[in-house]
């Protein structure tokens, strides 16, 4: 792997002053490297993030890949890796004219990844600094191990278990909390406690008037007012008439204060605060892998979340602006042959997101354009009416509502950003349909059939074609003492069950102490995965069950909790 | 580049089971066109995720399509040899990844396929085969360059040449046997032999191997995958045993039997009962009239679930029969996980153990495992239990 050269370099630079001047925003300088196949197919299982941490498991890909390589030879063009500077890899079989299109791919790629807001907790991250430390802490920590390093690898294989339920929105939520006090202000606990609990709860039985509430926010100002906001409260919550109001309050916020633990956002800050094995003397360096595979999941969950965007943006850029790059002359044809092969619909069936994604954008762009992004136009029923809608508010106008899609929208919010009439417009535009699949015993084959051409249909298709863990969550009101409870709360889809035993095993390790998950599952008795293709809305019968499932040490077991029957 | 070698991370997965856990690499074998069975490792990370089986189908199997056509319209028809579904032998492939089962032929798989066998009677030790019945000639014939021509010839045989040459001149006095010096020996036309091709009867140990599968309406999905990845096993094992001469005849059966091709056998479902005599009836009735029985060392292997409309007064005296000539009769019974827990047997398991067949050793074998979780390595011990000499 080595560095692009000056001349390609050179090239790329030309492709940065082209698309910014369309509005691509990135800062800084950015990094290329070129890379073989081999390359790529080492580095593929750690995301093309070369200082990630090591682990076997991403070894046995790697040797997979290779000798799958050698049967099924694979031409990765380009990828990219979100961290300052921003780098990205290219492959040395690129011709120079198709790197432009490949550079401008990258380009907003990065424009991506540096405006969109689900990636705003990574913004200001160098990652593969950030990664090369984890990896050589890890590696130190082997190296202390001596030759008990595997069991490095066993909890980093059993934080790994549970690494797709790190708390992604809490962090987000956590940081935007913080920016709005920076910018706002905030109270002090004891004030946040007494208007917040306290009085709700007051005025809830009955106690006090909603008049005595707004009385005492005005109380509090004046004090605040009058003697700043520290001494203001301790003015406040000592005042006479107060204190012979709620003589209780110090008693009721100190042992509230108390009980309070931290929230932890999940399951691996869990265990890194809370496991007093892991907390344990000697056991300190589970809680540093714990949070490198935590911090390490983090960085990569908006990528999951927004995957689709990112690629429809990057093809809708590359797209414009590659056509209209003079570099292209003369490789016209090159070019059209490439990009059909990657913005084109898969045969009849199939989402590729390069081009369902970019449609969406593109669909967006146009009916803001044409001022259709209005409650005006919404409300207008008529099809012929809604088809000759035309404000005519120009380009800019749509380019302004395509780079706020692209600023504030993941997958799933591209995809329902479109009211039902507009996004069954879409789906009209561009011939779309959901497919169903009909299993023909006679002729042994999968009939592929039209099953609607609804947009409600195709949107809820697509909704469930989105990345979505389970949601799973700490429940301490029903733990018993110093066990971990996992509620998962049930959203329509059942848990792969044949993985459950080997995580709840991981955890339990780390927890040191029992596990226990409640679910929902399915008995469907011997009616198997195939036959809902026999016959249209065919649904078979079924129980559906609340289950728990107990680990303690390595061995779990499964009771029942509940059950419903379900089905025909 | 990897950090470990795949030996070193075979060590560190037999390490695993020191340590009280599971093993995790697994070696997902699969046949990848003509010729070909591929095996490559690959390691599953469990996670708790989204995906198991959902008898609602509100997430369903539906996907995007695009193009003209009225709602209710078929718009393609995609073979289920290739779709993927329903067992092809093989665990299927991530994404991205070439598809199972493309293309082989009936005698496709045969090179790869011996590879296999080699290595699975290597990992599992599975014991060498005693051959019943001898060499016979058969109406096969192979060309060879075994016969020998004066002259002429496609490759010339220089020992052959030699002994020619080293007896003309010895009968022309040339050659001082105390002093011989070959710079004076004539090499006459005559003198050079050669190999020619010829036509050779073929004269085999040969075996015939019956697989037969129940294909009714429970055996769909994982029980299906096991049997068809068991089969691919013993045949792969089979033909390493006999080098190659091996001929797999393939039946399914619900209530009726038929033969079938491989690709059927790899591929074909239905939703019928199970009467499994019906099938025994058949391989009897093709042994006896084609009389392979003489020529031929005979193995049956049998995969079903156990479920049964007879309750062995046909399938019985059928059995009986199947067992004077063969050299193995071995049984994968798949079960319900729930059944076996209450160990409840099948009515095939009764009327085996009726018969005493599990007494006879030497000839059947019966093997009864759990349908659910159904790994490589689960599949492996089946096929040992089958064939094992023990």
């Amino acid at each position: 792997m080595e560095l692009l050269g000056q001349e390609t370099k050179k090239i790329m630079e030309e492709c940065k002053t082209r698309a910014r001047a369309e509005g691509l925003s990135f800062e800084g300088e950015t990094l290329e490297y070129i890379a073989t196949n081999q390359d790529f197919l080492a580095l593929m299982p750690k995301a093309m993030i070369p200082t990630l941490y090591d682990f076997w498991v991403d070894d046995v890909e790697v040797i997979k890949n290779k000798w799958v390589y050698k049967l099924y030879p694979d031409n990765p063009y380009e990828t990219v890796v979100n961290t300052r500077p921003p780098l990205s890899f290219y492959n040395d079989n690129n011709a120079d004219w198709f790197n432009i299109m490949i550079f401008y791919h990258v380009l907003f790629h990065i424009d991506y990844y540096q405006n969109n807001v689900f990636f705003r907790n990574t913004w200001n991250r160098d990652f593969c600094g950030e990664a090369l430390a984890d990896k050589r802490l890890i590696n130190r920590i082997r190296e202390e191990m001596g030759t008990e390093k595997r069991w490095v690898d066993y909890v980093i294989e059993f934080a790994r278990g549970a690494d797709n339920l790190v708390g992604y929105y809490q962090e987000l939520r956590e940081e935007d909390r913080n920016q709005t006090r920076e910018t706002a202000g905030s109270f002090s606990k004891k004030v946040d406690f007494y208007f917040g609990e306290f009085l709700k709860q007051r005025h809830e039985e009955k106690n006090i008037t909603l008049k005595f509430y707004y009385d005492e926010l005005e109380r509090l100002n004046v004090c605040h007012k009058q003697f700043g906001q520290k001494v203001g409260d301790d003015i406040f919550f000592n005042d006479t008439a107060f204190r012979s109001k709620f003589p209780e309050f110090d008693g009721v916020f100190k042992k509230r204060e108390e009980k309070k633990k931290p929230k932890t956002k999940d399951i691996l800050q869990y265990l890194a605060d809370r496991s007093e094995f892991v907390n344990k003397e000697g056991n300190g360096w589970m809680k540093e892998v714990l949070e490198v595979v935590r911090r390490t999941s983090l960085f990569f969950q908006p990528h999951f979340r927004t995957h689709n965007s990112n690629e429809g943006w990057a093809s809708l850029w590359h797209e414009r602006l590659f056509i209209a790059d003079p570099r292209i002359r003369s490789h016209e044809i090159d070019y059209s042959i490439v990009n059909s092969r990657v913005v084109v619909d898969p045969e009849i069936i199939g989402l590729n997101p390069y081009i369902g994604f970019k449609r969406l954008y593109e669909f967006i762009e146009e009916l803001a354009a044409k001022g259709k992004l209005s409650y005006q136009y919404q409300l207008i029923k008529d099809a012929e009416a809604r088809k000759h809608f035309d404000q005519k508010l120009g380009e800019e106008t749509g380019k302004k509502a395509l780079f706020e899609a692209r600023k504030n929208f993941d997958d799933f919010m591209l995809v329902n950003f479109l009211s039902d009439d507009d996004f069954q417009d879409f789906v009209d535009k561009y011939n779309l349909f959901v497919a169903g699949l009909h299993l023909n015993l006679e002729r042994l084959s999968l009939q592929v059939y039209i099953k609607s051409r609804s947009g409600k249909e195709y949107r809820k298709m697509l909704n469930d074609s989105l990345y979505h863990p389970p949601h799973i969550i700490i429940s301490e009101d029903k733990a018993r003492e110093g066990e971990l409870y996992l509620d998962h709360s049930f959203e329509g889809r059942s848990l792969v069950t044949a993985y459950i035993p080997a995580v709840l095993i991981g955890l339990s390790y780390l927890a040191g102490n029992t596990v226990k998950l409640e679910t929902t599952e399915f008995d469907s008795g011997p009616i198997r995965l195939d036959s809902p293709l026999l016959e249209a809305g065919y649904t078979p019968e079924y129980k559906k069950l609340r289950v728990l499932y107990t680990c303690k040490g390595k061995t779990v077991e499964k009771t029942l909790i509940s059950e419903e029957e379900g089905g025909e | 580049m990897p950090n470990e070698s795949f030996e070193e991370l075979l060590k560190r997965d037999a390490q695993r089971e020191k340590d009280g856990f599971k093993k995790k690499i697994r070696i997902r074998k699969i046949l990848s066109g003509p010729d070909r069975v591929i095996a490559i490792p690959y390691v599953v990370e469990e996670k708790l995720i989204h995906g198991d089986f959902e008898p609602t189908g509100e997430h369903g199997i539906d996907q995007a399509g695009h193009g003209e056509g009225e709602v209710g319209d078929i718009i393609s028809e995609i073979p289920l040899s290739e779709s993927g579904e329903d067992g092809d032998g093989d665990e299927e492939i991530e994404d991205g990844e070439p598809e199972a089962g493309e293309g082989e032929g009936e005698h496709g798989i045969e090179t790869g396929a011996y590879q296999l066998g080699k290595e699975l009677s290597e990992e599992l030790k599975l014991p060498d085969l005693k051959d019943k019945g001898k060499k016979v000639p058969t109406d096969e014939y192979v060309y060879d360059l075994t016969d020998r021509h004066k002259g002429s010839g496609q490759f010339l045989d220089k020992k052959a040449t030699l002994v020619s040459v080293v007896k003309s001149n010895v009968a022309l006095g040339r050659i001082d046997k105390d002093n011989i010096d070959t710079t004076k020996l004539i090499v006459g036309p005559q003198d050079k032999i050669y190999r020619v091709l010829s036509k050779e009867r073929v004269w085999k140990s040969q075996a015939i191997v019956f697989f037969l599968r129940d294909y009714s309406g429970s055996m769909q999905g994982d029980p299906t995958k096991a049997i068809l990845s068991q089969h691919l096993m013993i045949y792969s094992w089979l033909l390493f045993q006999y080098k190659h001469l091996v001929i797999p005849r393939f039946f399914v059966h619900d209530v009726e039997a038929e033969e079938v091709s491989v690709e059927a056998y790899f591929t074909k479902a239905t939703n019928g009962g199970t009467f499994i005599p019906s099938v025994y009836q058949e391989v009897n009735r093709i042994v006896e009239k084609e009389n392979l029985a003489r020529d031929y060392n005979i193995y049956v292997f049998q995969g079903t679930d156990g479920d049964d409309g007879d309750d062995g007064e046909k399938a019985v005296p059928e059995i009986e029969k199947i067992l004077s000539y063969v050299n193995r009769m071995g049984v994968s019974v798949l079960r319900n996980p729930r059944h076996l827990e209450l160990k409840q047997e099948s009515l095939f398991e009764l009327y085996i153990k009726e018969g005493s067949f599990t007494d006879r050793k030497d000839v059947f074998r019966m093997h009864i495992m759990s349908d659910s979780n159904v790994t490589d390595e689960k599949n492996k011990q089946a096929v040992k239990a089958l064939v094992a000499e023990d």
